[in-house]
């Protein structure tokens, strides 16, 4: 069942926001709420939230957060990410056509979870909490990588969170818009990605500079090829190819 | 004449306030009146803890009969210029014949006492207490973050004396560092027309009356040492010991409602664990600010342990988690103001035995309470929140206002400081009052979810239709529904094809790309221009791809005309960063009408009509993206 | 001007004919946009496509027997998602009519829902000739539709529970929640809730769009309701005023709308005492407003 979340519009959350900058991360842990008086949901489409799920999702967050060592500094952020990733993922009960919502996410960056957000990122610019870009936000671009990679399929639905670190996977994130939003491309890249890793095609090169001259190859195909009209076989092989072709290109420029 | 004695304040020409009027300045109390009495006499107490004294505050109330033996030294000291009318009921009540006289004594110790000038006509920087406290009515408090405010809570002593006469023995230490100690003896009754003692004539008095040394100007003063000692000591009140200073009032007989005094004694415990637990509280390893210890005819009344006493521990439990961090801090949004922190407390309890304190603050057999106050820690009421959903559970809040918005919460007590009243505030203090109860309500709702319920639909039809029908409800704001978008144009039912036409022949293209780039001039412009001749089309040369634009130039112009070659990417973007060593597509040559080659990726020509082709090698795999751009040769 | 570094067939090979929706198993043409989707809403979609299969090979350069799909390929703005809707291998026949079925979940749209049907070479040919498409996916033809699901128009919030699981009467039909004061924003103070198992009033929210006769009649029942309670809420309110300042989209403003249509001009104070004094007129002034059974 879908839950709705309250969302928290641009004006008082630009406010809240210029209000929390100023303040130590700790001390917001007095200024979370379950509610805010500004706070919209949308009209009809599921149940809102009960407060107490918006509770229980805070502890697990804290949780989270307290065993990578709040409210000192993160003793390993990357870790901490991919554990969040999967935690509001699985527990969030989103949709992705509300979770494209960027108020409901400022709504958990400054009302839920302020405490956390400013922890992770220290006097954060206003993308990492207002949602204005979703693939910076502190919450909701994990959320997003989880939704693009999970395979509720598999064993374990959250693997292929591990298989590239946040920067390369901001790197495909960032041009979702361009590649098409597709989960099933994502997924194919990280499988494909995962194919030469274990293949030893990378092997003396900087993975993230193949990675780069990957995605710009898949960018310039994009606007002649439909990646979501073909199957997944066909794609994979198609995408193996053009890693290939990265791969051979950046060992032949050294 | 004896000038130890009564003297009775006549209206002077000019008018004073008549006795009636200060003792309703307390208004009607909603409390009895001997919980008002625990509740001020503490609240005082607290404001005039004396300053770098490491100890509690003690805070006692004893009550006693005054003994036959006794009995003598009261009258001598009271009957003394006691006005003769039936407008002082205290001549009346130590008439030997009137049943045994009860006293109770309200003292606190580790307080400052009532020190500074005793006449309210001297100016001083220092202390003026003796003169707020015994002669000087409505008094704005002088106490930062104080309990008190306007110093109407001292009514209460003359509100429970039945004849509205009290005793006030105090002990200061004047700056000079000596003691003095000071008994003066008030009443507070009615005003009335009676005798002048002296000129015999008629006149008005205002029914206050003051009991010590009046001296020759007919000022009260009290009496001080020694005597003020000897007097107490035989009147058997409360002495000082040691270098202790504080303050002992004597409430001549009191009302003590329906109770025994045995009841009296449990009540005055209880009450003061309801209302002054906060006080009773060692904190972060300290002692408790405040001790507290009740007498009657000589039995102790144990005043309960706030943490262990029900329900009060639960209160008690909401405090420690109002101090903590994770404690909400409630806030008002417009305009934006912090307004104070709560903690709540919630837990499955048995019902409560109501007593007759807990009923006082309104709390019978189930707890949905959460009890105000403001940085004093004095509880200002018990505010009822929503009924828990099931009878098994309770819960308890504190809310404590911010030091910043002390003085907002002052203002909205009445004289009791028993209630918040926004009614009693101006816009936008009345907001934060308002305000300060709806974030509380809002917080309680969440707590059993009194709002929605547990409840979870199973139907997933789409409620789209209904809700777009009941829309006019909620006319502008905030919405998603898909009937209007009123910021972009709606691009809804457009078709978009991939075209690309294999012959060069064909329709007339609408505009030439030129436009897109930075123009020599206006003029210039004017008169230079290649046209592009629809797409371009992909022709096999040699076995290999390439791409053919045709275009047209303005004719008999002098001009360069230049290809600007791009890797499209998706949308309108062109590639900026190429993969690693890819293509990029390069002009092969350009024919003219006349058949004429150019080669280069620009190449000055003289327009001549007809059609012209560029020919450009693509880059493998990518959507190749022309432009023309042409410029007029440089003319005088 | 952009050009595909393969050669592409001509449009007459294809014939797309027009989209159609299904609503309650009756088609329907695609409109230009959704009014009433939600999460929710999942759409039917179906369309045929007449084209010639042989002819589009050849006219790109392929071989006879090069795969080719028919795809749909959809893409919501408001998620900021795509997927495949649907996909048919091309046959090598001259021509070959397909019908294209597919059904999206709501859950994974929002915003304008653009609806792509294309045809592909559904895997690498490495040794296709020059000049002819060659990687996975290279598209030949393509057309697009949109469909706008959301926008910015109000909706009134609404939810359906079975209030046998709330504190609320278990056989009451419908029930206003209203939480937060009079500044609070109206979309997250105000909720409708169905009671889930009060099947004449749950039926009537269903088929709200094209309502039977009683249904009719239950949801003007509910919005009359809706109004008076919002009435009623705003004089029990002490601090309501119609003038107020209440900001833009905030429950106090929704109620001073409510109140200006159904007591036009006249005063709270004149209101809450026609309430006490008269509530038998002041329920039928309420009836009359709010249009009570005037649809029907």
């Amino acid at each position: 069942m879908a839950h709705l979340y309250p969302r928290l519009l641009n004006a008082p959350a630009k406010e809240l926001f210029a209000k929390y900058s100023t303040e130590q991360p700790q001390s917001l842990a007095a200024r979370v709420t379950t509610h805010h008086e500004s706070a919209v949901y949308v009209a009809t489409g599921g149940d809102r939230v009960s407060e107490s799920a918006l509770r229980d999702l805070r502890d697990k967050v804290v949780e989270l957060a307290e065993s990578a060592g709040y409210p000192e500094p993160p003793t390993d952020a990357v870790a901490f990410d991919r554990a969040l990733a999967s935690t509001l993922h699985a527990e969030m009960q989103l949709v992705p056509a509300e979770a494209a919502s960027r108020d409901m996410w400022a709504f958990l960056a400054l009302c839920l979870l302020p405490d956390i957000a400013f922890w992770r990122f220290p006097t954060p610019p206003v993308d990492r909490v207002l949602g204005t870009d979703l693939t910076r936000h502190v919450y909701g671009r994990l959320w997003w990588r989880a939704q693009l990679v999970h395979d509720s399929r598999s064993a374990e639905p959250y693997g292929a969170l591990a298989i590239l670190g946040e920067a390369a996977f901001d790197q495909i994130y960032a041009r979702r818009t361009a590649l098409g939003g597709s989960p099933t491309l994502v997924r194919t890249i990280l499988e494909v990605w995962r194919q030469l890793q274990a293949s030893g095609a990378l092997t003396g090169l900087n993975e993230r500079e193949v990675l780069r001259d990957f995605l710009k190859r898949l960018l310039r195909l994009s606007s002649f090829l439909s990646f979501d009209a073909i199957s997944e076989q066909a794609l994979g092989a198609e995408l193996h190819a053009v890693a290939v072709e990265s791969a051979t290109a950046v060992r032949s420029a050294r | 004449m004896n000038s130890r004695r009564w003297f009775s304040q006549p209206f002077p020409p000019d008018g004073a306030s008549a006795a009636e009027g200060i003792r309703n300045q307390l208004g009607r109390p909603e409390l009895d009146l001997l919980t008002v009495l625990v509740r001020e006499a503490a609240q005082n107490s607290w404001d005039a803890r004396a300053e770098g004294l490491n100890g509690p505050v003690e805070f006692d109330i004893s009550t006693w009969l005054v003994g036959a033996g006794r009995m003598p030294a009261w009258r001598d000291a009271l009957l003394s210029g006691a006005p003769e009318t039936g407008d002082f009921p205290l001549r009346q009540r130590l008439r030997p014949n009137e049943p045994p006289l009860r006293v109770m004594q309200i003292s606190d110790r580790g307080t400052s006492g009532l020190g500074g000038p005793t006449r309210a006509d001297v100016v001083t920087d220092g202390p003026r207490d003796f003169i707020t406290f015994v002669r000087n009515v409505g008094e704005p408090r002088d106490k930062e973050l104080g309990g008190g405010t306007y110093g109407f809570g001292k009514g209460i002593f003359y509100l429970l004396a039945q004849q509205g006469t009290v005793l006030i023995y105090t002990r200061c230490q004047h700056p000079s560092g000596a003691y003095e100690t000071r008994l003066i003896g008030c009443t507070l009754w009615k005003s009335y027309e009676g005798v002048d003692p002296t000129s015999h004539a008629r006149r008005r008095y205002t029914g206050r009356h003051w009991w010590g040394d009046v001296a020759d100007d007919d000022v009260v003063e009290p009496l001080v040492n020694g005597d003020a000692d000897t007097l107490a000591e035989r009147l058997g009140i409360r002495g000082f010991e040691g270098d202790e200073t504080g303050t002992t009032i004597v409430v001549i007989d009191p009302v003590l409602e329906d109770l025994t005094v045995d009841e009296l004694g449990d009540y005055l415990a209880e009450t003061m664990v309801w209302h002054l637990w906060p006080k009773m509280l060692g904190k972060d390893g300290a002692e408790a600010p405040m001790t507290f210890s009740v007498t009657c005819d000589n039995a102790g009344h144990q005043v309960p342990d706030p943490r262990s006493f029900r329900p009060v521990d639960v209160f008690v439990q909401a405090y420690d988690i109002m101090r903590g961090e994770e404690a909400p801090l409630l806030a008002c949004r417009n305009p934006v103001r912090d307004l104070g922190r709560l903690g709540i407390k919630k837990r499955i309890m048995p019902r409560i035995v109501p007593t007759r304190a807990s009923t006082g603050v309104d709390i019978e057999e189930s707890l949905h309470h959460v009890c105000l106050m403001r940085p004093a820690e004095l509880v200002v009421t018990y505010y009822k929140g929503p009924r828990p959903p099931s009878e098994n559970y309770g819960y308890a809040g504190v809310f404590r206002g911010l030091e910043s918005m002390d003085d907002v919460y002052a203002r909205a007590e009445p004289p009791t400081h028993d209630a918040w009243h926004w009614s009693m505030l101006e816009r936008p203090e009345s907001t934060f009052i308002r305000t300060t109860f709806r974030r509380i309500d809002e917080q309680l709702s969440s707590l059993f979810e009194l709002e929605t319920g547990a409840g979870e639909s199973s139907s997933t039809f789409s409620l789209g239709a209904a809700s777009s029908a009941f829309a006019s409800l909620l006319p502008g704001g905030w919405g998603t529904g898909g009937a209007t978008v009123s910021k972009a144009p709606n691009p809804a039912h457009t078709r978009r094809k991939v075209t690309q036409k294999n012959s060069g022949s064909g329709r007339q293209a609408g505009t030439g790309d030129d436009s897109e780039r930075p123009q020599p001039s206006r003029r210039a412009r004017a008169h230079a221009r290649a046209a592009i001749a629809g797409p371009p089309t992909l022709e096999v040369h040699a076995g290999s791809a390439v791409l053919v634009q045709r275009f047209t130039v303005t004719p008999a112009v002098e001009m360069t005309v230049r290809a600007i070659l791009s890797v499209g990417l998706p949308g309108s973007a062109r590639e900026s960063d190429p993969p690693v060593g890819s293509d990029v597509p390069v002009v092969s040559h350009w024919l003219g009408p006349d058949g004429v080659e150019y080669h280069g990726t620009s190449i000055s020509i003289v327009g001549a009509p007809g059609e012209w082709e560029l020919f450009v090698v693509p880059a493998a795999d990518t959507v190749t993206e022309i432009a023309l751009q042409a410029t007029a040769a440089v003319t005088r | 001007m952009r050009v595909f570094p393969y050669l592409l067939p001509s449009e007459d090979c294809v014939d797309g004919q027009s989209w159609t929706m299904l609503v309650e198993s009756e088609p329907i043409d695609l409109p230009t946009a959704l009014v009433d989707w939600d999460y929710h809403f999942d759409l039917k979609l179906r369309r045929t496509v007449e084209l010639q299969p042989a002819r589009i090979r050849r006219e790109s350069g392929l071989p006879a027997d090069a795969p080719l799909d028919l795809a749909v390929v959809w893409n919501a703005s408001g998620s900021n998602l795509s997927g495949t809707g649907t996909r048919h291998k091309l046959g090598s026949g001259e021509s070959e009519a397909c019908d294209l079925q597919l059904e999206l979940a709501g859950a994974d749209l929002g915003g304008v829902l653009t609806l792509t049907t294309t045809i592909v070479l559904a895997s690498r040919l490495d040794d296709s000739p020059p000049a002819a498409p060659r990687r996975a996916g290279s598209v030949l033809w393509m057309d697009e539709v949109a469909l706008r699901l959301q926008g910015d128009s109000a909706q009134f919030p609404m939810a359906v529970i079975d209030f046998g699981h709330t504190n609320l009467p278990p056989d009451a039909g419908w029930h206003l929640q209203i939480t937060g004061g009079l500044e609070s924003a109206a979309m997250g103070a105000l909720l409708l809730l169905i009671n889930e198992s009060h099947e004449a009033v749950v039926g009537s929210f269903e088929s709200a769009a094209r309502p039977k006769p009683a249904q009719r009649a239950i949801l003007s029942a509910v919005r009359a309701d809706v109004a008076r309670t919002l009435i009623e809420y705003s004089l029990e309110c002490e601090d309501f005023e119609v003038a107020a300042d209440y900001p833009e989209g905030s429950l106090g403003s929704a109620c001073s709308d409510v109140f200006e249509k159904v007591f036009d001009g006249r005063s709270v104070a004149d209101v809450r005492l026609l309430r006490e004094h008269s509530p038998g007129l002041f329920s039928s002034e309420l009836q009359a407003r709010t249009s009570l059974f005037r649809e029907i």
